[in-house]
Formats: structure tokens, sequence, C-alpha cells
């Protein structure tokens, strides 16, 4: 058989019986589980981009810088505005690396920034053309 | 319904669901079966099917409409069925061959698969090309889809598209008389 275009083309595969009836169903109740936790969540992006490294920040400051205050990092946080503390960390020198070592994460956060992050390389997974480089077959 | 309808379905709140479910329907089996003849077993075919339409729900919202929705599905599909493929050559340190006879002896074995001999032998003959002339493969000869949906799916060139065609069909026709 050389010529392959001779031999009757027919998909061997075959789904179970009822099979497209059924996966609509079991697909919308994944999708129901799944759609309120694994939305993206806009709010934990800032609390990720902003918030976090402002409580880190303000953690080491309390810890390093402050050790005899008589205030705590509680009333020391409430006088300082998030936007300021922002800037401050745009052009300071430490980074974020520094700041996550100094302070110990308790479960629930780090799994809120997991989420985030796997949500976030979803997105970019989504768009990622590399797969399709087939300029090379 | 179209296109069009599907989608303003789906981004209107109040008949999201039926929208989707409507998608679901309309592209159910295109998906399936272009996932299936790249994995062969239709475990595999079934949970990356469902991975797609769980994807796709995540993200429709942001689909812009500069491409066709039925290529923006088969892009999905086909980036998790080789995103599949390679991990499954990781996970488990297969060789290329190793993979391939997995999946040739998938044909023989697996329940779900019916035919002729001869239709078995260039399912056989096309699980040994590369990925992704497999798929260029599949998608031409037995999608019928042209050279320009296959360019839009895959982000290449239709001249690429026809040199992969045409090696792939050289190569089957050379497994097929061995």
């Amino acid at each position: 058989m050389k010529n392959f275009e001779n031999i009757p083309k027919k998909l061997i595969f075959e789904a179970p019986d009822g099979y497209f009836d059924q996966l609509p169903g079991i697909i919308q109740s994944r999708v129901a589980v799944q759609s309120p936790e694994d939305a993206p969540k806009p709010y934990l992006r800032y609390a990720v981009q902003y918030a976090l490294p402002t409580v880190l920040l303000l953690a080491v400051v309390a810890t390093f810088f402050l050790p005899r205050t008589p205030k705590s990092a509680e009333a020391l946080l409430a006088l300082v505005e998030t936007e300021q503390l922002v800037v401050y960390l745009e052009e300071s020198d430490i980074g974020l690396d520094e700041l996550i070592e100094a302070v110990e994460f308790d479960e629930p956060v780090v799994s809120a920034i997991e989420d985030e992050v796997y949500n976030q390389l979803l997105l970019e997974d989504l768009s990622d053309d590399s797969e399709f480089d087939m300029n090379n077959l | 319904m179209d296109d069009k309808e599907l989608l303003s379905k789906i981004r209107n709140p109040q008949t999201r669901n039926y929208g989707f479910n409507m998608l679901v329907r309309t592209y159910q089996q295109r998906v399936y079966y272009h996932i299936r003849k790249m994995v062969i077993d239709h475990d595999d075919a079934d949970d990356l099917t469902q991975e797609v339409f769980i994807k796709i729900h995540r993200h429709i919202t942001n689909f812009r409409e500069d491409a066709q929705l039925f290529t923006w599905i088969y892009r999905i599909a086909t980036n998790e069925c080789l995103s599949f493929l390679q991990k499954k050559k990781r996970r488990f340190f297969l060789p290329i061959g190793d993979l391939t006879r997995e999946l040739t002896s998938k044909v023989d074995d697996a329940p779900l698969i019916s035919g002729e001999d001869i239709q078995k032998k260039l399912q056989k003959a096309i699980i040994r090309l590369p990925d992704k002339q497999r798929l260029v493969f599949n998608m031409k000869y037995y999608d019928d889809l042209s050279y320009e949906q296959m360019a839009e799916i895959t982000n290449t060139s239709v001249g690429a598209l026809k040199a992969s065609y045409h090696h792939a069909v050289k190569k089957i026709e050379e497994f097929l008389v061995e």
C-alpha cells in the first residue's frame, strides 16, 4: 500500500455510548465548583503587589529600627499612608526576597499567594505561543 | 446558534451558564476527537477535553474576536495536547520511541477503537510522526481544515504547514510499505 489516499478515510476512535450527552453536565458541574474560588481576584493581586511588601517592610522596620519604641507595630502601621510606603519601596534598595525572609507566613497566606501565582501562570500559558513554533517541523 | 450569539449569551451574566453549555454542546465532539487522535486513549482524551473547556470558561470573557471562536478553541485544545505529551515524556523519562510504542500498542489493545486493519495501520504510521507534524496531518487529513485556518490555530505560516503536511504524507507512505 504505497498511496495512503487509497485507504478509506475513517476515524477509528469511538466515544462510549452517551458520552457526549453527559459531558456538558460534567463540565458545568466542575465549572460551578471552581468558579467562585478560582476566578482571578483583583484585590489579591493588589494585596501581593502593594500590601504584602508594605506589611513586610513594617515588620522589618519594627524589628530592626524601632526595638525600643513604646508604640506597637500596628500603631506605627496606622500612622503611615500606604501610598507613601509604596513610593518608599519602589525607591529603596530592599529586595522582596529580603523582606520575605524576615517574615514568617501562616498557611492561608501562603496558599492565597500560590493561588494568585497559579492563576497568573494560566493566563500566561494561554497566550504563550512557544508550543506553536512550527517553523522547524 | 452561531458563535456571535454564543459569545453574547456567555458575556451576559443572566445567560452565561446557558451560553457556555451551548458552547460545550457545539464544540465538544470536535475538541474530543482532535485530542483523542493525539493521545489515543479515551480516558486521557476525556480528562483533557474537560480541562480545555474549563480553561475556555475561565478565559472566554477575555477572548478578543480578532480570531474565530472555533480556531481559538482548537488552539487551546492543541496546546493542551502538546503539553500533555511533553509532560508524559518528561514524567516517565520516556524516549520519543517509547511513547510512540505506548501509543501504538493502544491502537491494538485499548477499548473504543474499531476499524479495519489497514485503517489501524495508517493510524500507527501517523503516530510515528513527530507530535507537531502529526497534529498538522490530523487537522488537514481528518478535520479538513484549510491551511489558513491551521495557520491561525498554530500561529505558523501557510507555507510551513504545506511543507509539513507534504513531509508527513511522504513519511506515512514509507511507513506503510515497511
